[in-house]
């Protein structure tokens, strides 16, 4: 301790350092704003399209001879548990579809093949406890929870219990389904 | 410390740095505060996007027509219930919407799908003042540009080209967006082609059918052809239609969709017998046959059916009126009924038809765009009956063809899935 004048030209230093450590943490940390109203539109917009597909494939082309709508699409690859069926219709045949000359979907299928979805069947078994079981996708992995993900959910009338691996608690009268749909951005 | 007191105190430091934090963390804040506003119109753009998906797609429009599955009594017979698609005016028209009812989302309609997307209708200029489209979808005073498609996925009704249509203008290259997937409902309609020996056998009056007026006392006993009936009629039944266990997506709803009905191969139906051109051949017993002396059948017994070669065969019918009316009424509703077009081998006509009758070679169509709930509904049957002239030398069509779910009669409504695109800008 030679003098006063080190001693207080230190502090200031030292102060000035602080403030420009806490400058560049708080500018270093205010680049990276995140808008939860994109994602929220996204999500959204993900949502209605994975609803309207699951509408459409179950919504039967005619009706039968005694005029009962015919067997949607959807009803048919739950009833016989044709989970390639399912994720190669939904994918290809509605959600990936691309439209000419609009390179389309800005939030939708710009990298669409990047979207992974699995399927899931929700039933109410023979106790009267629901039960579910999955439409395996070999091309999905499983979902980690950690990014944003989208569920939609539609229910199927089935008249008997679906045919393949299911559980056999199902019962085998007619009965509601509820298809489980989630997907999520690889 | 006498000398060096000039420099700064320790408090000081103290109260400058806090002061200097508070700075820099309010300077932090006030960026974050703008976030919101900067993003204020992409987002904006989205969900114009999303709101005109949400018209087009679950929304009916304005005026959305008679509600389905409500009985036509309970409402006034004097209100004019048509949807927009069938009004002539675009005045008339508050809001576009294309789904067939307010509980049918994502079911369209092809009949609102063809007038929306009819530019010489409304007006899709970006710059017009009276763009429709911004009027009556967009409602919004900001001048957006906007973009919809509208594609079929899987093939539209068999013979029927495929669905591309878009109204707007080009994308930019930031905008907002929604795609929605639909399922599009296209017309039925009944082709009734008499060369179909099943079909024809059921409506040629060589049959049972051809009941005349016998004048005894000539000989051999001579057909008064006034007297002869000579009528073919298209029976919608109400109750049969409009049944409520028929799903909407499956109804013949001919308050959203027109009637149309073609007949073809008429002149499998002519007479080989012209009785205008050689009056010899009514006292001649080869052309006819008699079941009584007070009615009779006439049966054609030189040959049975005109395999056109027949010397003197006839070349055309005289289609003498087009009658709206009720099982026993056939003209009940003939005065009132005007929304008709009517064609004869391809060549439009006027309607009512004039008095000398329409000439018909081999083809008759009808359309109505829309069948008043007032003539056809729940409890109400509507009768479309064609009367031909001069009967017997010309043509022998006759009987009661049922327009219904019979797929066989009639082709049903089909359903196509496509996806529409829209774009906000």
């Amino acid at each position: 301790m030679v003098s006063e004048d080190g001693q207080l030209y230190t502090m200031e230093g030292i102060a000035a350092g602080l403030i420009m450590l806490l400058t560049a943490y708080l500018v270093l940390g205010s680049t990276s704003v995140y808008t939860p109203g994109d994602t929220h539109i996204t999500d959204m917009q993900l949502e209605q399209v994975g609803s309207d597909i699951l509408r459409v494939m179950d919504t039967p082309r005619e009706l039968t001879g005694s005029l009962q709508p015919a067997r949607s699409d959807l009803e048919l690859m739950v009833n016989a548990t044709n989970a390639n069926g399912f994720y190669a219709s939904y994918l290809d045949g509605y959600l990936c579809r691309t439209q000419e000359p609009l390179a389309v979907a800005k939030d939708i299928s710009v990298g669409c093949k990047d979207i992974q979805l699995n399927a899931s069947v929700w039933y109410v078994g023979k106790s009267s406890s629901p039960g579910s079981y999955l439409l395996p996708n070999p091309n999905a992995g499983s979902y980690s929870g950690l990014g944003p993900g989208v569920r939609v959910t539609h229910w199927i009338h089935t008249n008997w219990k679906p045919g393949g691996a299911v559980p056999s608690d199902m019962r085998t009268e007619p009965q509601e389904l509820l298809l489980e749909v989630l997907m999520w951005k690889a | 410390m006498k000398r060096e007191s000039g420099q700064l105190p320790v408090d000081f430091l103290v109260g400058f740095t806090i002061f200097i934090l508070s700075l820099i963390m309010v300077a932090n804040f006030v960026p974050s505060l703008l976030v919101g506003l900067q993003r204020t119109t992409g987002i904006d753009y989205d969900a114009v996007a999303y709101r005109t998906g949400v018209v087009l797609v679950e929304d009916p429009g304005e005026p959305a027509g008679i509600p389905i599955g409500r009985d036509p009594f309970e409402f006034s017979t004097t209100l004019d219930w048509r949807p927009w698609e069938f009004r002539d005016s675009k005045d008339q028209i508050a809001r576009f919407g294309l789904a067939l009812t307010r509980d049918t989302p994502n079911l369209l309609s092809i009949n609102k799908i063809n007038k929306f997307f009819c530019t010489t209708v409304f007006d899709d200029r970006f710059d017009s003042a009276t763009n429709d489209y911004r009027s009556k979808l967009l409602f919004s005073s900001y001048q957006y540009g906007y973009n919809v498609t509208l594609k079929n996925i899987s093939p539209m009704k068999p013979g029927d080209p495929g669905l591309d249509v878009s109204i707007g203008q080009p994308y930019p290259s930031g905008y907002g967006y929604i795609r929605r997937y639909v399922v599009i409902k296209q017309n039925p309609n009944a082709t009734i082609n008499m060369a179909d020996p099943n079909t024809n056998s059921a409506f040629n009056a060589r049959r049972d059918d051809q009941v005349c007026i016998i004048v005894p006392s000539r000989v051999p006993p001579l057909v008064d052809l006034t007297g002869c009936n000579q009528q073919f009629t298209i029976r919608l039944t109400g109750s049969v239609l409009y049944n409520e266990s028929i799903g909407d997506p499956y109804k013949i709803d001919l308050q959203r969709e027109p009637l149309v009905i073609s007949i073809t191969g008429l002149h499998t139906l002519l007479n080989n017998s012209d009785w205008d051109a050689d009056p010899a051949y009514q006292y001649n017993p080869n052309w006819y046959q008699l079941a009584n002396h007070t009615k009779g059948k006439i049966i054609n017994t030189g040959g049975g059916e005109w395999n056109g070669t027949t010397p003197n065969a006839p070349t055309w019918a005289t289609l003498k009126s087009v009658d709206f009316g009720q099982p026993g009424n056939f003209d009940l509703w003939s005065n009132f009924i005007t929304n008709v077009q009517i064609a004869n081998d391809s060549n439009p006509q006027p309607f009512p038809l004039n008095m000398n009758g329409l000439a018909v070679r081999d083809s008759l169509s009808l359309s109505m765009n829309y069948v008043d709930a007032n003539y056809l509904g729940e409890g109400k049957d509507l009768d479309v009956t064609f009367s031909f002239n001069d009967p017997i030398p010309h043509t022998l069509i006759h009987g009661t063809y049922l327009y219904d779910y019979n797929r066989t009669n009639v082709t049903q409504p089909y359903l196509s899935t496509g996806m529409m695109e829209v774009g906000i800008w």
